[in-house]
């Protein structure tokens, strides 16, 4: 037979098949796989049911040769697929393990099977031992890379040799042992499996995000990209990066003023104005929210005061001092909604406040009040004996009480003989009920008012013998602080008028004043208390209400932690504190669960709810010699109160705070200072200046602060008797030197 | 082995007990006793140790570690400028870009592609820009030949080239930082000379 020829019984499906195509008998088809007539044998689907294993069985076996034929269908004996054997097989001596070898039987099937097969592929002896020899020097043929991928096929060798023996006992020995221990599967085992299963599934399906991403919080101020010599970059808070004007002012629009026409900077009159607005509907239509007023009276009693009152009561003040004709008025008053009154009604009518330290010596008041050329006192009833202040002070023209209402039937308009002349004494509730039906209620616009006139401060240290700084702020400045103190604060956790709000500090020094205007100028709650001081005890300060922001002293927080620290005894209170920790730690404010509720219930009673508190605003005092807060304090107040804690520095000659600790900072450091001060606020600009030029290289700059913008009394000041330095993650920290 | 044969005991008076309680009353005390043990088989106590594992990990002080930013480069210094101090800052031998506008000193780093080698305003780094950006030439008759004379000072400008500079000086704030002034050599603010190695 000529090689080419298709002989009958042999059907050629190679698509290769070059000789058929020259011969022009059989065309390709590539695609299809036909050649000539003949279709490729047709698929047949799995089924999912019976099979026809006979009909499996009988199913044509294509073999595949060696040279250039390819695949050809088997007619011989190995027409099964189990029978079809492997080429090399054929090519090398070796017995096939598949069948039974006895003795010269198994010799001559292998002589007759080699025959067969040489046979029936039409391989010539010589071709057949040249293929050998080339297989055995590693020569490769054209179809070799097909043999390979079926030597990796298992299902060609199957692993019955010695060396997969020892593996499959020891495999089945590892079974049975497994089954042993899997067969002792008891309800105990049960249930250990099921609380395993819950303690990983659990973070699984309540994940909790840590409150503000971590990067926020590696780098908290924007540093300008150029310094001069022997000082370091400027440092400011992101809301004001370097190119942009610091925060000066609240951006007040006139009523009428489109909403997209820059505001003016404002002063104190237009927090007031704010706050009368509430109730009225806004620009868009929405009522705009009123913001309470009380005062907590003694242990149970809630005063709550009308805006319109305190508008007219303002106004009639006002008039009352400016009829007396005088520039300064000092205010020698414990918190309470009079205070506030003088210092809008002083904004109005063109009068200096003189915020005078509550809680003094008589003779330091008589002094503070001539050294600042106060001309009028306001004064709690029966704080300060009336002949005495009027022998000292001989500048004051008006001396006006604040009665509280159980004193109110006693006679205070006494005026002792030798200031007869020159000093007035008035009652405030009397001043203001002559005048009740006649004043209008309408607040004077900026126009009919007269100039404004600063606002004096007392910067007094804790010990009474030390002499106090007196610094005059403008408008512009308590405007800036209190418009910065309002945005340092991020919008989530941000003053709203929802939030009652309780200033536990006096109203004396700048930060609690400005972050008061901010309560009013947001419409949030206010509550004062009269026993509201440094150091006052917090439970005490948020007797009969539960506030949701508190405005401490560093005193007030210190001695708190002392107190609950010495409280936290039982194992399970630290085990608590420890897991709250672990969770602060990974930067989430911990939950008051069920569990720990039960265990552990928090001893601090700040704030009647619990967990209704959710921020403590307190502030450093510099100079002032308080106690200060470090890092594992602020910690373990804020796992002690639940509520998130910011830290501010504060100083003489700033307006509100140089700088407040983030919100969601619950990071702590390990040592004795102060805890970090965070970013500086808005309204300021911080920078360090060191004569070695070494020290302010780097990103961790450190020296003298600095600080300057429109929160700074004249402009720019030094803070004294302190060193700073800018920590890698942009907060200020501050060394007595 | 110990433990095995009491498994094997414990597994043997269970079966004992499902064939039929022929032998349950011989075996009583047996089956109590791998009862109470039954709590603390092999699986119970793996299972109880991969808990007391899984408890720690959980309750572990987490090592705290702070996600820290890449630190920004530090603030250049301003300085005060001569001409020949500036000179050097055209660009090569990885100096930066600096040129000066009216007295103020701009790093153009930024915008190498134009101020930098090879670029077409190259003849303006190092240099006192003014009177090119003015009549908006970059020929070299605009810049000043004696770096060791006074500055430029632009009188004979008209008012059309002051406009066309004040536009050139605000984009130029608007776009770089001012790095520094530009006083004549002798000025009292010009700084000396840094020496080789020394602050």
């Amino acid at each position: 037979m000529r090689p080419g020829t298709p002989s009958p019984e042999l059907r050629t499906v190679s698509p290769w098949s070059s000789e058929d195509s020259f011969n022009g008998l059989n065309t390709q088809s590539a695609t299809t796989g036909e050649v000539g007539g003949q279709p490729p044998p047709p698929y047949r689907a799995r089924s999912l049911g019976a099979v026809d294993t006979q009909a499996v069985r009988d199913r044509p076996v294509f073999r595949h040769t060696s040279d250039h034929r390819g695949w050809i269908q088997s007619t011989t004996s190995a027409s099964r697929p189990q029978d079809v054997r492997h080429p090399r097989t054929i090519l090398s001596n070796r017995s096939d393990p598949r069948r039974d070898v006895e003795g010269q039987h198994a010799l001559d099937n292998r002589a007759t099977e080699a025959e067969d097969a040489n046979a029936e592929d039409h391989i010539s002896e010589e071709r057949r031992k040249q293929l050998f020899m080339d297989r055995s020097v590693g020569k490769r043929g054209e179809w070799d890379w097909l043999e390979d991928r079926r030597d990796n096929d298992p299902r060609y060798h199957p692993a019955t040799e010695e060396s997969h023996r020892d593996m499959v006992e020891m495999l089945e020995r590892l079974d049975a042992q497994l089954a042993t221990l899997l067969s002792q599967w008891s309800v105990t085992t049960t249930l250990l499996a099921l609380v395993i299963v819950a303690v990983v599934a659990y973070p699984i399906i309540y994940p909790s995000d840590p409150d503000t991403h971590p990067l926020l919080l590696a780098r908290q101020t924007s540093a300008a990209p150029i310094r001069n010599k022997g000082s370091s970059a400027a440092y400011r808070s992101p809301e004001v990066p370097y190119g942009t004007q610091l925060r000066s002012g609240l951006n007040v629009r006139d009523v009428g003023a489109p909403r997209w026409a820059s505001g003016k900077d404002g002063d104190i009159r237009d927090i007031w104005r704010e706050v009368t607005r509430g109730g009225s509907s806004g620009e868009d239509g929405k009522p705009i929210p009123t913001g309470l007023i009380m005062t907590i009276l003694g242990r149970d009693e809630v005063v709550e005061h009308k805006v319109e009152d305190l508008t007219r009561e303002i106004l009639v003040i006002g008039r009352h001092l400016s009829e007396a004709g005088v520039k300064r008025v000092a205010l020698y008053l414990p918190n309470s909604v009079e205070y506030l009154l003088t210092a809008f009604a002083c904004a109005f009518y063109g009068m200096s406040p003189v915020l005078l330290p509550y809680n003094q010596p008589h003779v330091k008041v008589y002094e503070l009040i001539n050294s600042t050329g106060a001309d009028a006192l306001i004064c709690a009833a029966g704080n300060l004996p009336l002949d005495d202040a009027a022998e000292a002070c001989k500048n004051l023209k008006l001396l006006t009480w604040v009665v509280e209402k159980t004193s109110r039937h006693m006679d205070w308009n006494g005026v002792p003989d030798s200031a007869d002349d020159h000093l007035k004494v008035s009652v405030w509730h009397d001043v203001v009920a002559e005048q009740k039906g006649t004043g209008a209620t309408d607040l004077p616009t900026n126009d009919q008012c007269p100039p404004l006139a600063p606002i004096i401060s007392v910067w007094q240290p804790v010990d009474p013998d030390i002499q106090p700084t007196i610094t005059t702020f403008t408008h512009q400045n308590i405007v800036a602080a209190t418009a910065a103190l309002i945005t340092t604060i991020p919008l989530r956790q941000r003053l709203t008028p929802a939030d009652l709000i309780l200033p536990a500090d006096g109203f004396t020094h700048t930060y609690i004043l400005c972050q008061t205007f901010a309560a009013l100028f947001t419409h949030a709650s206010l509550a004062i208390s009269s026993v509201a001081g440094p150091g006052v005890d917090l439970a005490t300060a948020s007797r009969s209400i539960s506030p949701t922001i508190i405005i401490a002293s560093a005193e007030t927080m210190a001695s708190l932690h002392a107190k609950e620290t010495a409280a936290l005894t039982s194992m399970t209170g630290k085990l608590g504190k420890y897991t709250h920790s672990q969770a602060m730690s990974a930067g989430r404010m911990p939950t008051d669960s069920l569990v720990f509720r039960l265990l552990a219930p928090s001893s601090s009673s700040a704030g009647n709810t619990p967990g209704k508190l959710r921020l403590i605003l307190t502030s450093e005092r510099l100079g002032a010699k308080t106690p200060f807060l470090t890092s594992t304090m602020l910690s373990d107040l804020r796992l002690f109160t639940r509520a998130r804690i910011c830290y501010a520095l504060t100083t003489a000659a700033v307006a509100g705070a140089v700088a407040q600790s983030n919100v969601f900072d619950y990071r702590t450091e390990a040592g004795d200072g102060r805890s970090p001060f965070g970013a500086p606020i808005s309204s300021v600009e911080v920078t360090l200046t060191n004569e070695d030029e070494r020290a302010l290289e780097g990103v961790m700059p450190r020296g003298q602060v600095v600080v300057r913008g429109p929160g700074v009394s004249g402009g720019e000041t030094r803070l004294v008797g302190v060193r700073g330095q800018m920590g890698g993650d942009g907060t200020l920290r501050i060394f007595d030197v | 082995m110990a433990a095995e044969i009491r498994v094997d005991t414990g597994q043997q008076a269970h079966m004992d007990a499902q064939m039929g309680g022929v032998n349950m009353n011989m075996d009583s005390e047996v089956p109590q006793a791998a009862e109470v043990a039954s709590i603390f088989t092999p699986i119970n106590l793996v299972l109880l140790s991969l808990f007391a594992i899984l408890v720690y990990m959980r309750l572990r002080p987490s090592k705290s570690t702070a996600a820290t930013l890449p630190q920004p480069a530090p603030a250049t210094v301003f300085k005060v400028f001569t001409p020949p101090q500036l000179m050097p800052y055209n660009g090569q031998n990885n100096m930066p870009v600096y040129l000066a506008v009216r007295g103020n000193v701009f790093d153009v780093t930024s915008g190498r592609n134009f101020y930098g080698p090879g670029g077409p305003y190259q003849n303006f780094a190092g240099r006192d820009a003014s009177r090119g950006l003015a009549c908006g030439s970059f020929d070299e008759d605009m810049l000043t030949e004696n770096l060791q004379g006074p500055l430029d000072k632009l009188e004979d400008l008209g008012g059309e080239e002051m406009e066309a500079m004040k536009g050139w000086e605000e984009r130029f704030n608007e776009k770089y930082l001012v790095v520094g002034k530009l006083v004549p050599v002798g000025h009292a603010d010009a700084e000396e000379d840094e020496k080789e190695g020394s602050a």
